[in-house]
Parts: structure tokens; sequence; C-alpha cells
């Protein structure tokens, strides 16, 4: 159970920089700042979805499903922008 | 219950909390390609409302329902090993976290309206308010829940052997945690 709490603990502090380095991109509007925010957005979705809410230890079947869903978001996003 | 997980009728939470994600997310996903598309068409004014929108307000509500769902993510091992207590202060954390998003988040519409920007002021606000707006219902909704089981446990209806309810409970705070995250760069930040 510790070592869990670890590992969220471990995955909050990457998400803290990831949101942090997310902001402080925006705020300098360089134009790769669109690329790197999309893609620093689907690792968190998978920080979170994965180790939070533990899509790790699910069936093969989720997993894939929510990794079909970020691809679908980066495609997406990348092809609309 | 771990080896239980690996059926794909049983992930962590319940079959049909996970169902109610993926229709969520994806429902949520097509709301931001609809945003994407129209900001294409009028990339001017969706730029320009974007520069009303407070970025590092945006961010620190981030901040807030990441840490969250950090809370109750550790109160779902807390209650597995039998430490009730620690579990009950873990959602209440998380509880107090949520109720601070929603303050922000309020403290936000507020500005906005006393600006006069409503519903139908243009397309990016109109999006806008539809897609946080669904959001905070949902962060409402899953304080609800987390109320009832911060209750739940104090009263030891919820312990080791009984913590499904709980645990469907997080995974769908985890929810209000991915569509944040999936709206947040769309309109504050892109």
């Amino acid at each position: 159970m510790l070592k869990e709490i670890k590992i969220n603990t471990i995955i909050l502090t990457v998400l803290l920089v990831l949101i942090i380095t997310i902001y402080l991109l925006a705020e300098n509007k360089a134009n790769t700042s669109f690329t790197i925010i999309a893609s620093l957005t689907a690792v968190k979705f998978i920080a979170v979805s994965f180790q939070f809410m533990e899509t790790k230890k699910a069936n093969l079947f989720w997993k894939i499903l929510v990794s079909l869903f970020v691809v679908t978001f980066l495609i997406g996003v990348f092809v609309l922008n | 219950m771990n080896e239980q997980h690996k059926s794909i009728y049983y992930p962590p939470g319940g079959i049909l909390i996970w169902l109610l994600i993926i229709l969520e997310i994806f429902t949520f996903l097509g709301g931001i390609m609809v945003f994407l598309n129209y900001r294409t068409e009028e990339l001017t004014l969706f730029q320009e409302a974007q520069q009303q929108l407070n970025p590092l307000i945006g961010t620190i509500n981030t901040i807030v329902l990441i840490i969250s769902g950090y809370f109750i993510a550790n109160s779902i091992h807390f209650i597995k090993n039998g430490e009730n207590k620690k579990a009950a202060r873990s959602i209440l954390i998380s509880l107090l976290l949520g109720v601070t998003f929603l303050m922000i988040k309020s403290a936000e519409y507020y500005v906005k309206i006393e600006q006069g920007i409503g519903f139908s002021d243009n397309t990016f606000f109109t999006f806008y308010w539809m897609m946080t707006g669904f959001h905070f219902i949902h962060v409402l909704f899953g304080i609800g829940l987390l109320s009832y089981m911060y209750i739940g446990i104090n009263k030891n209806t919820y312990h080791s052997k009984n913590y499904f309810d709980v645990e469907s409970s997080a995974t769908y705070w985890h929810l209000c945690d991915l569509i944040w995250i999936l709206i947040f760069p769309i309109f504050y930040l892109i």
C-alpha cells in the first residue's frame, strides 16, 4: 500500500511540474507551444487515468480504450488547429 | 479484488461508472472538436475572446483539482488497508479542494457576468459557458458523492470489506479531473 502511495506522490509531483510548464509555455506564446501543450495534456490525461484512476489494474480492453481516446484527442487537435 | 479487476466486466470502480466515463469523455471530446473547428473559422474572434480569460486562475484551479485527485486516490488505498480514519481524512481534503475549485470558478463566472460577458456574447463564450458549466455541475455532483462517502466511512458503513461505493465515487471524481485536464488548455491556453 505504501508503495502505491509513494507512486501517487511521484505522479502528483510530475503532474504539478507539467501544469506549471504548460502555463509558462502558454505565457511565452512560442510557435512550438501548441504542439507541446497538446502533447503534455495527453501525458497528464494518461498519468491521472492510469495511476490515480487505476486503469493500469484494469483489463487490457479499458487500457486500449483510454489510449485510443488520447490518440483521437491528439489527432483531432492537431488536424483542427 | 486486484485479480478481479483483470476481468473486462470489473474495472476499478465498476463497469457502470466506466461506461459513464467513456461516454462522458467522448462527449466532451466531440465538444472540443466542434470548438476547434469554429476556432479555425473565426480565429481572430476566438483569440480576442481568450484574452479575457485569466490562464493563471485556470492553472491554479487545475492544481487544486489534481491535488484533490491525489488525495482521493490515496483514500482508496487507506480504506482497502483498513485505515478508515486516514481514508476519511483524505476524502475530506479532496472534498474541501473540490469546494475550493468551485469557489474559484464561481468567482471567475461572477467577474465575467459583471463584465457583461454572457452565453450568447460570441461563439467562444457560448462554448466556454456550456462546457465549463457542464464540468461545474459534474464537480458539484462529485462533492455530493464524496460527502456521502465521508459520512459513510465515519459511520463505518464503508470499510476494508465494503468499499465498492467509495471506489466508484473516486473513479467518478477522477472523471472530473480528466474532463478539466482536456478543457483547460483548450479554453485558456491554446
